[in-house]
């Protein structure tokens, strides 16, 4: 498997192409994909939920087989669906809720450098789950991350994903997240994506039915010469729906980002709101960001809106915190981590909490 | 009876879904004030707009009759037109058109005839500066950017200018500064004569202080528990509204 | 500056479908041949090098792929589109001179009433040659140039040639390409350094023929210092078989100048709207775009401003109103090529009966940019559920020292506003068309009277669905 992969992350309506936005083209040829011989996951089979490892057994996918099209066709997915070296379906019974955390821990070492995960997530209704996935890797082996993770929640149900992303410099993750809300369910997704020299991510929900809820909060860090390219669509079909996506992020040396967020009202979908936020802070002149944030609508008794701004930080804080004694360079590491807070705050596992600021702190040293 | 202006029969009244009005009478004759107390969620909001026709709120039995004509089906413009006015709580802002047009525009829908200009700025002038609005509101967006006490004060110039026969005045006196309220107080009582009424909507009493007021009505869960004189609201005041005894 | 104004009487959409019968003294034969564009040429009496320039530009044409973004151009049927009309007249110096049916169009329109009053110059377009061109007396003793392209290419060839597509070369799009060779007509201004046009020059554009294009390109330079206030308006009677405009406009704003270039864009609903217009700003000029998009059936409009001197800027404020049968794919890009530049960006649109509207928008930072700012504000009303209203905005930042934000958003009347107007006796249709006129105040507040009254005409039309 060595082919380039072309057309990634596409924006639902294509726009000019000077912009370089209407879709992304890895440009690293995909390495050999080997077996992935680690077991990530932490907890199995506790109370109110099962676990099927889908290498062994993959009988109960089938369930999505015949869902509407959830997730976006393209050549990630279907890398994923027919190589994947890794996956489990994890199925939560009607009417449980599962308090603790359920931890996918995926590390990449030497000898198993390729990860190409497929994961499930069934939340039976009125259910409630909390899934941590974690990717992490070592320096110097190059690792290579490819992921799907499809959801799904039936009425009343809460599904929590929370991914945890901290490779190392000279990793490569793609990862795409897809996800169908039923009748008064909620699918929160929090992505906190720090590492990899090039990342390509991409969540896609819809929301199907009434009362149904979808919220993204993301955090992005770019240094060094690092690329990050986000997709995140929320689509409105049922009436009285609610969407939120929340993206905060900082940009410097010659790292790049692209940001596409589009919320589609589509018809019949009554009543329903839609917020979308991205501000991104910029800390040095090579960097290049780019924004699009789309609002499609097709009903006319919705609320929906976007804001995007970026800039400097702005000078008046930092002479606040400086007049409290702080130096300029702890005044701005103060002020990105303040901005990166809420979101990391909904990491509900303490110990990933600190190792995500740690991380983030010792990547701002140089700012 | 040729003085009575507005007569509410038996009123039933929903708002999705769920009935708030359980049978609630009120009769109010020309020439007299009459104030409404009651708890949060009596149903004295929906007493205000069904009267004026909200088309979210449903009569499902009931009627309303003002001036001997029953406007239980009548749409909200019509009722306007027949002289009905609401001071709101919380009036929109409208941006784009200025408070002057818009004056304009409505005084001109409800008479049904052209207006005469220059009468009609002469009196918005005077009205504004009766009621210590700066002249310069005129030219301003229609309650954009307008503070709480200037939305309401603004409510009254309106209500002055369009002089209905029967001006409900719902807790315009919330959010008033001291002044505010002496000013409103004054717009209010200048604007009252035999031939119109009030109705007020209120939680505190102070506006109440500079009118003569006839009639108390008291609701309570979708009905008029107890009626009575000006000196039921400092009974209600010092004892609250549980201990007041049911009709 | 002191602006008379005059006043325009109520127009209604009727007295834009007046149609002419079809004479004409010279027809060209349908389909894109070079022998078609070297008779265009000649017929203007054309210099050696526009010829070239025209032939280069069909082969550009022939060349470049049509657009993979945006609305369908799929009724567009090049090879029925007669290119070049002329009408029956030859260039007029005095209003009574113009034939007699021509006249009446534009008078209907109001256009020399307008212009006695208070424009400086009118030029009138009729299809494809400009027939009747005035400037007052003092501009001209100014050195304010204000003509036709044709007889500013005979008379001011240097200045022409320095410019002319330079801005928009036609290798930038197959539309510009194609205009670059069938061109014709179109207005040339030039405000020499220091000089300050008090009063507004106007050009007006009407298609008459059938299945015609229009192709005028307009070419305006503001030299150092210098002040204009430039007014376009268009409209086209209606028709079943479809019309194209591929129109240009071409605008030099140099340093230390200002200039304003409003338009309404009021094509019938069988158009296809597919004009070009660029500015380029040198150090402390200004380019205000004031832009009101009602008519055509297919409209793709995204002025576009070049920041390329230090302290540059650039204002745009639109409004765009989709009703049954329209697509209006519209917006604005600037591009802040230097430091110290501000752009802002209002755009309002309406969207009623099946009607698309899209704002397609771009903020380019070039990486030398800094210390710039813009802010961009969207605002999209939806009137009822069969309509679209797409916003479509890219941000692409290459500095740190900026600031730059974007909001947009998207809804209905609000129903209490609807409520509040009808306690004070106005009917539901009145409120929501005040509410309507009160969203686009901001954009008519920046037109000119007779402008700002026929957008609000065109409004009320369109809210009463009056107009086909």
């Amino acid at each position: 498997m060595s082919e380039i992969l072309n057309n990634l992350n596409n924006i639902p309506v294509r726009t000019w192409r000077w912009l370089g936005v209407n879709e992304t083209n890895i440009k690293d040829k995909m390495p050999e994909i080997k077996d992935y011989n680690l077991n990530p996951l932490i907890e199995n089979n506790g109370e109110g939920y099962k676990v099927f490892d889908i290498k062994k057994n993959n009988s109960s996918i089938r369930f999505f087989d015949n869902k509407r099209d959830i997730g976006i066709a393209d050549p990630l997915t279907d890398l994923v669906t027919k190589n994947f070296n890794s996956g489990y379906l994890i199925e939560v019974d009607e009417n449980k809720k599962v308090q603790e955390p359920i931890l996918i821990d995926y590390k990449m070492d030497t000898n198993n450098s390729v990860l190409v995960d497929n994961n499930f997530i069934i939340a039976g209704e009125n259910s409630e789950i909390t899934v941590v996935i974690k990717y992490s890797s070592n320096k110097g082996d190059e690792a290579f991350h490819s992921g799907l993770t499809k959801l799904y929640a039936k009425k009343g149900a809460v599904i929590n994903l929370v991914k945890v992303q901290l490779m190392e410099d000279d990793g490569i993750h793609l990862d795409a997240i897809a996800a169908a809300t039923e009748e008064e369910a909620e699918i929160n997704c929090v992505l906190i994506e720090l590492g990899a020299k090039s990342t390509v991510t991409s969540c896609k929900n819809d929301l199907l039915s009434k009362n149904s809820k979808a919220n993204i909060y993301s955090i992005y860090l770019g240094d060094k010469d690092r690329s990050i390219d986000i997709n995140y669509v929320i689509n409105h079909y049922g009436r009285k729906s609610e969407s939120n996506i929340k993206t905060n992020g900082a940009l410097m040396d010659k790292s790049s980002k692209i940001f596409r967020g589009t919320i589609d009202f589509k018809r019949g979908s009554k009543e329903s709101k839609g917020m979308e936020e991205e501000y991104a802070v910029l800390l040095s002149s090579g960097i290049r960001n780019r924004s699009v944030p789309l609002l499609l609508c097709a009903e006319d008794d919705v609320q929906g809106q976007h804001a995007a701004s970026t800039g400097k930080i702005d000078e008046n804080k930092l002479f606040y915190l400086m007049s409290r004694g702080f130096s300029e360079l702890e005044a701005k590491k103060l002020i990105i981590e303040s901005s990166f807070n809420p979101i990391t705050e909904k990491v509900p596992i303490e110990e990933l909490r600190e190792e995500i600021s740690e991380y983030i702190r010792r990547r701002m040293l140089n700012v | 009876m040729a003085d009575i202006l507005l007569e509410v029969r038996d009123i039933h009244a929903e708002v999705e879904g769920k009935e708030i009005l359980k049978g609630l009478n009120l009769e109010i004759k020309k020439g007299e004030v009459h104030v409404i107390m009651g708890p949060n969620g009596a149903g004295k909001s929906t007493l205000v707009n069904i009267i004026m026709g909200h088309p979210k709120y449903d009569v499902t039995k009931g009627s309303i009759i003002f001036e001997g004509e029953d406007i239980t089906e009548l749409k909200t413009e019509e009722r306007a037109k027949k002289g009905i006015f609401l001071s709101f709580q919380a009036p929109e802002e409208v941006p784009g058109i200025t408070v002057e047009s818009f004056l304009r525009a409505s005084k001109s829908a409800i008479t049904g005839k052209p207006l005469k200009v220059m009468a009609f700025k002469k009196e918005l002038k005077e009205k504004m500066a009766l009621l210590k609005i700066d002249e310069s509101y005129a030219g301003r967006y229609l309650n954009v950017g307008f503070s709480g006490g200037e939305k309401k004060k603004n409510e009254i110039l309106q209500m002055m200018m369009l002089n209905p026969k029967l001006a409900i005045l719902d807790e315009t006196d919330s959010g008033l500064d001291v002044d505010a309220v002496k000013i409103v107080s004054n717009g209010v009582k200048q604007f009252k004569n035999e031939d119109n009424a009030i109705l007020i909507i209120t939680h505190n009493s102070k506006i109440l202080e500079s009118l003569d007021v006839d009639y108390v009505h008291v609701i309570q869960d979708g009905k008029v528990v107890k009626v009575g004189d000006a000196n039921l609201v400092n009974e209600i005041n010092e004892k609250g509204f549980e201990n007041i005894a049911s009709v | 500056m002191e602006k008379r104004k005059t006043y325009v009487d109520d127009l209604d959409r009727g007295l834009y479908d007046i149609r002419n019968e079809d004479r004409y003294s010279y027809k060209v034969s349908s389909g894109l041949t070079p022998e078609i564009v070297e008779a265009i040429s000649r017929e203007k009496n054309e210099p050696q090098w526009m010829r070239d320039f025209r032939l280069k530009s069909l082969d550009i044409y022939n060349k470049i792929k049509m657009p993979t973004w945006g609305p369908s151009l799929e009724e567009l049927d090049m090879d029925n589109i007669v290119t070049y009309v002329k009408p029956d007249t030859s260039l007029k110096g005095s209003w009574e001179e113009v034939p007699e049916d021509i006249k009446n169009t534009f008078e209907r329109l109001g256009i020399p009433q307008a212009e006695r009053e208070s424009l400086a110059g009118v030029g009138a377009q009729y299809d494809s040659e400009v027939v009747y061109h005035s400037i007052r007396e003092e501009l001209v003793q100014q050195g304010v140039i204000y003509t036709d392209m044709e007889t500013a290419i005979r008379d001011y060839e240097d200045i022409v040639k320095e410019y002319f597509m330079k801005l928009v070369p036609p290798s930038d799009h197959k539309f510009v390409a194609l205009h670059g060779a069938v061109w014709s007509g179109g207005s040339f201004v030039y405000v020499p350094e220091g000089v300050k046009v008090e009063i507004p020059l106007q050009s007006y554009f009407r298609l008459n023929s059938p299945g015609a294009g229009q192709f005028e390109h307009t070419l305006i330079i503001v030299e150092k210092g210098a002040y204009l206030h430039f007014i376009e308006g268009c409209s086209a009677p209606k028709y079943n078989v479809t019309n194209l405009h591929a129109g240009c406009v071409e605008l030099f704003v140099k340093e230390d100048a200002y200039l304003r270039y409003s338009t309404i864009e009021n094509w019938s609903k069988n158009m296809m709207n597919l004009n070009t217009k660029r500015a380029v700003v040198d150090k402390n000029g200004t380019i205000e775009w004031v832009s009101g998009s009602f008519g055509s059936k297919v409209s793709m409009l995204y002025p576009m401003s070049i920041l390329r001197g230090e302290g540059a800027r650039a204002e745009f404020t639109g409004v765009t109103f989709a009703a049954k049968g329209q697509i209006l794919d519209t917006g604005a890009k600037v591009v802040h090529a230097a430091p110290y530049t501000s752009s802002n960006i209002n755009s309002k649109s309406i969207s009623k009966g099946g009607g698309e509207a899209v704002y397609r928008g771009a903020i380019k930072v070039a990486a030398n940019a800094h210390h710039c700012k813009s802010t961009v504000s969207c605002e999209s009303l939806m009137l009822d559920d069969i309509s679209r209203s797409d916003t479509l905005p890219v941000l692409d930042i290459l500095n740190d020292e900026v600031d730059i934000g974007h909001e947009a958003k998207i809804g209905r009347i609000s129903e209490e506003a609807i409520y509040y107007l009808m306690t004070r006796g106005i009917s539901e249709e009145e409120a929501k068309a005040m509410i309507v006129r009160g969203f686009v105040e901001p954009i008519a507040k920046e037109l000119p009277l007779e402008y700002a009254v026929e957008m609000n005409n065109l409004i009320k039309l369109e809210m009463e669905g009056s107009i086909g």
